[in-house]
């Protein structure tokens, strides 16, 4: 076992037994700081496995604003609910029936694992085959807008369809959002808003024109985006997020600048969603722009809508 | 061949750090001892581990980005720290 291996064997161990703690622990704010570790820990694993444009997605995306999003939820004005109190017995037995139901999932994967011949290769190669048509040089932005942009245009639905869902059901309870900060935005976080904010757009700029030729692209560029604007948001900026006329408008944008593109490419083009070669680059990188403004806005947009949930106005206990 | 010496030699001094800030999470009393340990220690051991990385950097651009990654390291910590603080302490007030 080389060197590589038992680091490889040290990480994938702690992912397993920080979630175990994670989902085991009784105060919900230890859960969520631990959810954090293992969404890191999870990056790391990914990189190891020579995917770093899934570590990047995951580190910013799962560690970033889905941590975000729990801590905000966690740190509610509500009040803390007790640890969960519910008889040993039955614990135990949820405890075996999830150890006995995960366990025969486990061995299922790892016979069907084991099944697979080993692999041909052919697929990546094609892709490597095929890139000079594609208008990029990197295989995972090539494959993700240019051979199977069918498939992204439905992610980008799918966050655009979850964010109005968000959004439409808090409306229901408080019209109204309310300030972020009851006696204003304290000092530290103007001032980090101030700083890190043109830091954060170039790096936002960079991961976009970096996905054409190394890992990057739209998803990653996207979530430091919502980074910024929730940063802005929590610094007093509160129009940083649309609200009110042009939400609906900054959360579809997105969807309909694909749908637009796939349109053309009908219309005037070779087919539905065919990217001409000599054109596909700039396409590309424009549509990955337009996809990365309307993931940015789409997750700080739930994130508002969460805050807009838990701190009803007027209620200060 | 030396360069390699000297970026494990900074490495190690950085999991120094950092290991000394996780017993001081661990062991001191309460959130501002602790807080204290995370902001000071943590953030000096990631400092030397950086160092250690720039030995290695072969480009001035990946140098700068490390330098980057720090920077942004500390002003992280420094902000949650003080809002950790004052949470606390607003919290113990009222």
């Amino acid at each position: 076992m080389s060197f590589g291996d038992a680091v490889d064997l040290v990480i994938g161990a702690s992912v397993l037994v920080v979630a175990i703690v994670a989902l085991t622990v009784r105060r919900r704010d230890t859960a969520v700081v631990l959810f954090l570790v293992f969404g890191v820990l999870l990056a790391t694993l990914w990189a190891r496995l020579a995917a770093p444009d899934i570590a990047l997605a995951e580190a910013a995306l799962g560690a970033g604003v889905t941590g975000a999003l729990l801590m905000d939820t966690i740190t509610s004005s509500r009040p803390r609910e007790a640890a969960s109190s519910r008889p040993w017995p039955k614990r135990i037995l949820g405890w075996a029936g999830g150890a006995v139901a995960g366990g025969a999932v486990l061995v299922a994967l790892v016979a069907a694992v084991r099944s697979l011949s080993e692999p041909q290769g052919s697929l990546a190669q094609s892709v490597d085959e095929d890139m000079g048509r594609t208008g990029v040089e990197h295989g995972i932005t090539a494959v993700l807008l240019n051979f199977r942009s069918y498939d992204t245009l439905l992610e980008v639905a799918v966050l655009a369809v979850a964010a109005l869902a968000t959004v439409s059901f808090i409306q229901r309870q408080s019209p109204a959002p309310p300030e972020p900060w009851p006696g204003g935005p304290p000092l530290a976080v103007r001032g980090l808003a101030r700083i890190l904010t043109p830091i954060l757009l170039v790096v936002a700029v960079w991961l976009l024109v970096a996905g054409t030729t190394r890992p990057g692209g739209a998803f990653q560029s996207g979530a430091v985006i919502a980074a910024v604007l929730i940063l802005l948001h929590l610094g007093g900026w509160t129009h940083a997020v649309p609200q009110g006329r042009w939400r609906g408008w900054g959360l579809m944008v997105g969807l309909i600048a694909f749908i637009g593109v796939g349109g053309a490419g009908a219309v005037v083009g070779a087919g539905w969603l065919v990217l001409d070669p000599d054109w596909a680059g700039t396409i590309i990188l424009a549509l990955e722009a337009v996809l990365a403004v309307a993931i940015g806005i789409g997750l700080a947009t739930i994130f508002v809508a969460n805050r807009t949930d838990v701190r009803p106005g007027g209620d200060d206990t | 061949m030396i360069l390699d010496v000297v970026s494990a030699a900074l490495i190690a001094l950085g999991c120094v750090f950092f290991a000394a800030g996780t017993v001081g999470l661990l062991r001191f009393a309460d959130l501002n001892t602790r807080l204290h340990a995370l902001a000071k220690a943590d953030n000096v051991g990631l400092g030397f581990v950086v160092a250690g990385l720039l030995a290695q950097a072969d480009h001035p651009a990946i140098a700068a980005k490390l330098v980057l990654i720090w920077a942004l390291a500390l002003f992280a910590a420094a902000t949650n720290g003080h809002l950790l603080a004052r949470a606390e302490t607003t919290e113990g007030d009222a």
